[in-house]
């Protein structure tokens, strides 16, 4: 992006489409958010809500997270929520809040919350799954790839002129972040022109993928894949296919095709 | 007169149903009163499966949350299916039932999903062998309106000792359901627009019923306050429909699963039906294929 597209993206992208999840204090904690130009009004008068997650945190996360998290997009509840955890059980207000440090991307929080902070490695209980999480080490397989329990929402065509829709969907590739990691992959479709009614071309399109590396938050201890090797190994269940590409996607999405060759 | 007699005969009925409770440590359905008294029954486990932010907002003292959706998840594409045994058996074992147990359903009455996510879940239970389980009239919503004790305080039990039986008895599958038909009772628990085609929700391929089935709806085992009905309406209603052979099979089913548990639970645990299944993948499995007819108007 140039610098004078890099402006016109600040004025009149960010601002008016980013900025409007960005929140200030009163955006979670007072008001809910407007959404699809639907607002409910005040959470609960004037009063600040310290914490009530089903409020401060799913009037946002409620697209997909949170009914990934409570089983109402489909499978069945987290495995968290099952046992009676919500959102801050584990992440923290450090992670939620920030340090006041600005940051060019949520994932690169070094406070952000993982799986192996509760889940020590070599601390589980049977041998079964300490073989598996030896032999799949978190550089090679992301927690998500063995352990999300199913469909996970995915939204297409986004800026087409049509509006999005979004259908569940289960994508296994390469972490465009880590290359030689397989994870979860969510499809962020923007598409060539996505910015083409503010002026800005996207020259570089093709440089980043349309599929990234994604946390959905409908963990299970078994899933298909934990319970055989075979689901993976030998009929590559929901791996990312060329034939299943976004048409006229990223020519990046093609590298992250995972191939137990290489 | 007649009518105050039929009342009180009814009232006797309930009055009997729920002292057989306190006498006999277990009774299918148990009145708030009655939970209330027996709150710290140390072989109680109470079982509140609405949500976890509902759970934690306030609950029934002792009580445990182990929300709905785990015990009936979705599973290659169909609705309220049975979790895989060996998470079946983790559920059970966290939830720290053991052998000698009375395990209490607390779910909400609002509305029909609510209540029969109750018996649901009892089925479930049932499937795993277990047998000693109750469902709270009225539940939640009927503790809290009641003015009753809750808390906020969680607990975490201590894991259970009772090991998962199967039980295949309480269990249907679709070749099961088709070498019953004329042969078995088969009974669609859905509202009569849904049995007689006139009416289907989404995720089922076709509308109507399966052959030779006939209509029971589970809902009407509900007061409009999210009670049992009593004892000798859902008798008189299940006679009528059924007949008053309590040994010959019959199957319920509904759209996936969960109504179902309604009437499979007040004819087997209350009225005393002996061979009682519960058609578990229901109408979505069965109208998803298409070689299976499906039943249009028609009452029969």
């Amino acid at each position: 992006m140039s610098e004078a597209e890099k402006k016109i993206f600040n004025e009149k992208v960010f601002e008016k489409s980013c900025r409007s999840c960005h929140a200030s204090c009163g955006d979670c904690h007072v008001k809910s958010p407007t959404i699809g130009g639907v607002n409910l009004g005040l959470i609960k008068g004037h009063k600040f809500i310290r914490k009530d997650e089903t409020k401060t945190c799913a009037l946002c996360h409620g697209g997909r997270v949170y009914p990934e998290f409570t089983g109402d997009y489909g499978g069945s509840a987290d495995i968290h929520y099952q046992k009676g955890m919500m959102c801050m059980d584990c992440h923290s207000i450090k992670e939620i809040h920030g340090d006041g440090k600005p940051q060019t991307a949520r994932k690169l929080l070094e406070y952000k919350n993982t799986c192996t902070k509760c889940h020590k490695s070599g601390l589980e209980k049977t041998d079964k799954a300490k073989e598996a999480h030896s032999i799949h080490s978190e550089d090679k397989v992301s927690c998500y790839a063995c352990h999300s329990g199913g469909e996970y929402r995915n939204c297409y065509n986004c800026h087409l002129g049509k509006g999005s829709s979004a259908k569940p969907g289960f994508i296994l590739g390469r972490n465009p972040r880590a290359k030689n990691q397989l994870t979860t992959l969510r499809v962020v479709p923007t598409v060539r022109d996505t910015f083409a009614s503010v002026g800005i071309k996207m020259e570089n399109f093709d440089k980043l993928p349309n599929y990234w590396d994604t946390a959905p938050h409908n963990i299970k201890k078994r899933t298909d894949r934990t319970r055989n090797c075979d689901t993976c190994h030998l009929e590559k269940i929901n791996f990312l296919k060329k034939e299943d590409l976004i048409p006229n996607g990223s020519r990046a999405n093609e590298g992250l095709i995972f191939d137990f060759r290489q | 007169m007649r009518k105050l007699k039929n009342f009180l005969g009814s009232w006797l009925l309930v009055v009997l149903f729920f002292a057989f409770a306190q006498a006999n440590d277990y009774s299918p359905v148990v009145s708030t009163d009655w939970l209330e008294k027996n709150l710290n029954n140390p072989n109680l486990v109470i079982i509140d499966i609405r949500k976890a932010e509902d759970y934690k907002a306030n609950h029934i003292p002792n009580s445990i949350n182990v929300v709905y959706s785990a015990w009936a998840i979705e599973k290659a594409g169909r609705k309220n299916e049975l979790p895989e045994n060996d998470d079946l058996q983790d559920l059970i074992t966290n939830a720290g039932i053991n052998d000698n147990s009375l395990v209490v359903i607390v779910g909400l009455s609002d509305n029909l999903t609510e209540l029969v996510n109750m018996t649901r879940v009892a089925w479930t239970l049932n499937y795993s062998g277990f047998e000693k389980v109750s469902v709270l009239d009225g539940g939640f919503t009927k503790w809290s309106k009641e003015g009753k004790t809750v808390t906020t305080e969680t607990k975490k039990p201590k894991a259970g000792n009772f090991k998962i039986k199967i039980n295949q008895k309480i269990y249907a599958d679709k070749n099961l359901v088709k070498n019953a038909i004329g042969k078995s009772v088969i009974v669609d628990t859905r509202m009569p627009e849904y049995f007689f085609g006139v009416a289907k929700l989404d995720f089922v391929a076709r509308a109507g019923h399966i052959e030779s089935a006939v209509n029971l709806p589970s809902g009407w085992i509900y007061t409009k306050d999210g009670n049992f009905k009593m004892l000798d309406e859902l008798e008189a209603m299940a006679k009528g429909v059924l007949g008053s052979d309590k040994e010959k099979e019959i199957i319920t089913y509904c759209d996936t699963g969960r109504l179902a548990s309604g009437w499979w639970f007040v004819l087997s645990k209350m009225l005393g039906y002996k061979n009682v299944k519960m058609y578990d993948g229901s109408a979505q499995d069965w109208a998803g294929d298409a070689t299976l007819p499906m039943v249009k108007y028609s009452w029969k």
